[in-house]
């Protein structure tokens, strides 16, 4: 990698990219996001005398409160078909439906079965309702509350707009209900939630870009060692007395060593100069980059060995990073799409990395929290080296 | 004399294509060995087999009592080799390049410093030590990357058309270098579809044609094969602009086989010239013409006549020595290049 072109490129595109997805898709943040309540037991309630019934204390506690008007627009609305309608046509992220039974359930001591309707296509926002809504709900009863979350099948929109933001809402929901000064009488029983960091989408793509880029600037390294001499320099290489696997390694520990002072590079530009969180633990995240190094590395080899030319090995390079980077979530989250694609993800360098980054970022997480994502990479990395390796062998 | 080189039953396919089939010849030590075949005859997929970087789908190489099938590294390190491509790196300079190659083949310190200087005198350019390859001419890329090949001093030196495409000088200079190697001791296998290179350098040669090994011997036992009958070439005008027979067989810088038909004008002479009493052969050569007669001074005024009768143009004709040329074409009925 001598050529200062490429270099720019593979450190100056993530950086531009980092800064137009960052603020393109920073306002979102900003805006509520659109929930409804529907109160379904009125009318239905048993409770007699003074008292509220319990439905509505939750109700009106939820649309009163002035923290939860920071992060949503909450409107009432009378009947589930409503809610329904909206969910599905986007104007609202997420439906709280509380259910005909709600007030005996409560009274008799019952698990308290709450519903949210949502939008797959705004999973982050209505998963931050739920979670708020099942914070709101644990005081009502010492049973357990429990919340079913019902799917509804449109998606439109932009979701990514939506997804953004999403961790920053978390965290400020969150706050928002743990809070000592916070709602009267308000305890969150539900921990799930707790010790979430605020994450905003510069941090997300700062990760998901810098993920992505890592692996543009390995294959590209990858390449230029492996492909671009391969009938030549390699030939007359192998036919050296230096055995093979020294001769293979020295060249892959070059683009390693590049590869992670790429890494440095992109490390500490994203989080000194554009302040993206990348959590707290640094050795962690250089593990998972080594190890999404070491992978791609294998993927690198492999298509080389079917690649016929230099030329189509530089052609299907690019391709298959684009696919690995979206699949593995660097454009957009993958939890916007429907629950069945979204194992799509463990096929991606990308999408390893990207888990494991996150759960640093977002989770606190350590070495030991993320050594599964860590070998996963390491598993992907042995089995398509060794295929590529086998491969070449075969061409023979 | 001992053999250093052996090899034996060598079949290597491609698909359906039969690359090397079934080829066995043996080079001996401090010989150099001509490998002679047009282009596609499989003489590159043969030295990839001896030097390790193909596997031989049957047969084996013994290179210094090594089998290329268990001991590669012993192999490997008894050879030199000159890949028919250039095998350096366009942006290091030329010693930058001899110390990466010479350091491949494990010379390290003082050794590899004086091989690098061995490497840039072998190929003259001592004055271009610290220049970039990728600035040189084509014939000093081709001298440095056989230069890259020798820094060990190999048993054995696989070069694989090291002159191709190149200037005279150049090619002047290499095959002088081959000689003097060889002088020193080094055993080298010469690879060539140029027949006049192989005539003039080499000890002993092996023909190839569709992969397999259609003669091998000294030039004088492959000359022999063709009988003792005269030949006679002859260079027609019209169909041969660039004239003699010289320049058919010469210097051919393009290296490029044309799979030509013969034109039917010259079937035409060439049936006139079998029909000469005491002409036992007459073939195309490419452009030129060559007649097989038992007494060449018998046929001339008769063969002069016919291709006179047929309208054609005759540039020159001349009594040749049987060469490598006639090998092939009395062997397979076609020229090397042609
Ligand atoms: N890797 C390969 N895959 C498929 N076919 C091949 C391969 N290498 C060589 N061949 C074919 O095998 C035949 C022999 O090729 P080879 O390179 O050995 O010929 P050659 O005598 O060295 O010719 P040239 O003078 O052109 O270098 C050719 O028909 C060639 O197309
Ligand atoms: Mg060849």
């Amino acid at each position: 990698m001598r050529d200062p072109a490429a270099m720019g490129v593979l450190l100056g595109m993530p950086v531009v990219l980092i800064l137009i997805l960052g603020s393109a898709l920073g306002g979102a943040m900003d805006s509520g996001i659109k929930v409804a309540v529907v109160d379904l037991s009125r009318g239905h309630s048993t409770a007699t005398g003074s008292a509220k019934p319990p439905s509505d204390e939750l109700v009106s506690a939820i649309l009163e409160s002035e923290r939860l008007a920071d992060l949503f627009e909450i409107e009432q609305l009378p009947t589930e078909r409503l809610a329904r309608e909206q969910v599905r046509d986007g104007s609202i992220a997420a439906a709280l439906l509380v259910p005909a039974g709600f007030d005996e359930d409560v009274a008799s001591g019952r698990p308290v079965n709450l519903v949210v309707l949502r939008d797959p296509g705004s999973e982050l926002s209505a998963g931050i309702w739920e979670s708020v809504v099942t914070a709101f709900a644990a005081q009502f009863s010492a049973a357990s509350v429990s919340v079913q979350t019902v799917m509804e099948t449109v998606q439109r929109g932009n979701p990514s707009a939506l997804m953004a933001g999403g961790g920053a809402l978390v965290a400020k929901a969150v706050e928002a209900v743990t809070s000592d000064d916070g709602l009267d009488g308000v305890k969150v029983v539900d921990a799930q939630v707790k010790g979430l960091t605020a994450v905003s989408a510069i941090d997300y793509y700062g990760l998901s870009m810098v993920a992505m880029f890592l692996m543009f600037g390995a294959m590209f390294g990858a390449f230029s060692t492996i492909k671009e001499n391969r009938e030549q320099t390699l030939n007359r290489m192998l036919s050296t007395p230096s055995p093979r696997a020294q001769i293979v390694g020295g060249k892959m520990l070059s683009v390693f060593v590049l590869g992670m002072m790429q890494f440095s590079v992109l490390y500490v530009a994203t989080r000194f100069v554009f302040g993206v969180q990348w959590g707290g633990d640094v050795l962690a995240t250089v593990v998972v980059a080594a190890a999404e190094m070491l992978a791609v590395t294998g993927l690198a080899t492999l298509i080389a060995s079917v690649a016929h030319t230099e030329r189509a090995a530089g052609g299907i390079g690019p391709l298959v990073v684009q696919i690995q980077a979206l699949i593995g979530g660097a454009f957009f989250s993958i939890s916007v799409l429907p629950d069945w694609v979204q194992p799509v993800r463990y096929l991606s360098v990308v999408g390893w990395t990207m888990e494991a980054w996150g759960a640093i970022q977002t989770r606190g997480a350590g070495l030991t929290d993320v050594w599964g994502s860590v070998a996963a990479l390491l598993a992907i990395a042995g089995v398509l080296f060794a295929v590529g390796v086998w491969r070449t062998e075969a061409l023979r | 004399m001992s053999v250093i080189v052996e090899i034996r039953d060598l079949v290597k396919c491609f698909g359906e294509l039969t690359a090397v089939d079934h080829v066995t010849f043996e080079i001996e030590r401090g010989e150099i060995f001509g490998l002679l075949g047009p282009n596609g005859a499989g003489k590159t997929t043969t030295i990839s087999m001896i030097s390790c970087l193909l596997a031989p789908d049957e047969g084996d190489v013994i290179v210094a009592g090594h089998s290329v099938r268990t001991h590669s590294i012993e192999v490997r390190r008894a050879l030199g080799i000159v890949p028919q491509e250039i095998a350096l790196y366009p942006t290091l300079t030329a010693a930058e390049n001899l110390k990466f190659w010479g350091r491949m083949y494990g010379l390290s310190g003082r050794e590899l410093d004086e091989a690098v200087d061995y490497g840039l005198e072998m190929a003259g350019l001592a004055d271009k030590a610290r220049v970039r390859v990728e600035t040189f001419s084509g014939g000093m890329k081709r001298r440095i990357n056989i230069a890259a090949g020798v820094l060990h001093r190999p048993q054995v030196l696989l070069m694989d058309e090291p002159t191709v495409g190149i200037d005279p000088q150049s090619r002047n200079h290499i095959l002088e270098t081959v000689r003097e190697l060889n002088r020193d001791g080094m055993t080298v296998v010469y690879t060539s579809h140029y027949m006049e290179e192989v005539e003039t350098l080499c000890d002993r040669i092996a023909i190839v044609d569709h992969g397999r090994v259609i003669a091998d011997g000294t030039l004088d036992e492959l000359r022999a094969l063709v009988g003792d009958e005269d030949h006679i070439r002859i260079s027609l005008g019209d169909a041969s602009p660039e004239g003699s027979a010289e320049a058919a067989e010469g210097d051919a810088d393009t290296g490029v086989a044309e799979e030509t038909e013969t034109p039917p004008e010259m079937l035409a002479i060439l049936e006139g010239i079998r029909q000469v009493p005491g002409v036992t052969r007459a073939d195309a050569v490419g452009s030129a013409l060559e007649v097989l007669a038992g007494d060449a001074a018998a046929v001339l005024g008769g063969v002069v006549e016919s291709i006179a009768a047929a309208g054609a143009h005759l540039r020159a004709i001349e009594v040749v020595e049987p060469d490598l040329e006639s090998v092939f074409l009395h062997l397979t009925g076609r020229g090397l290049r042609d």
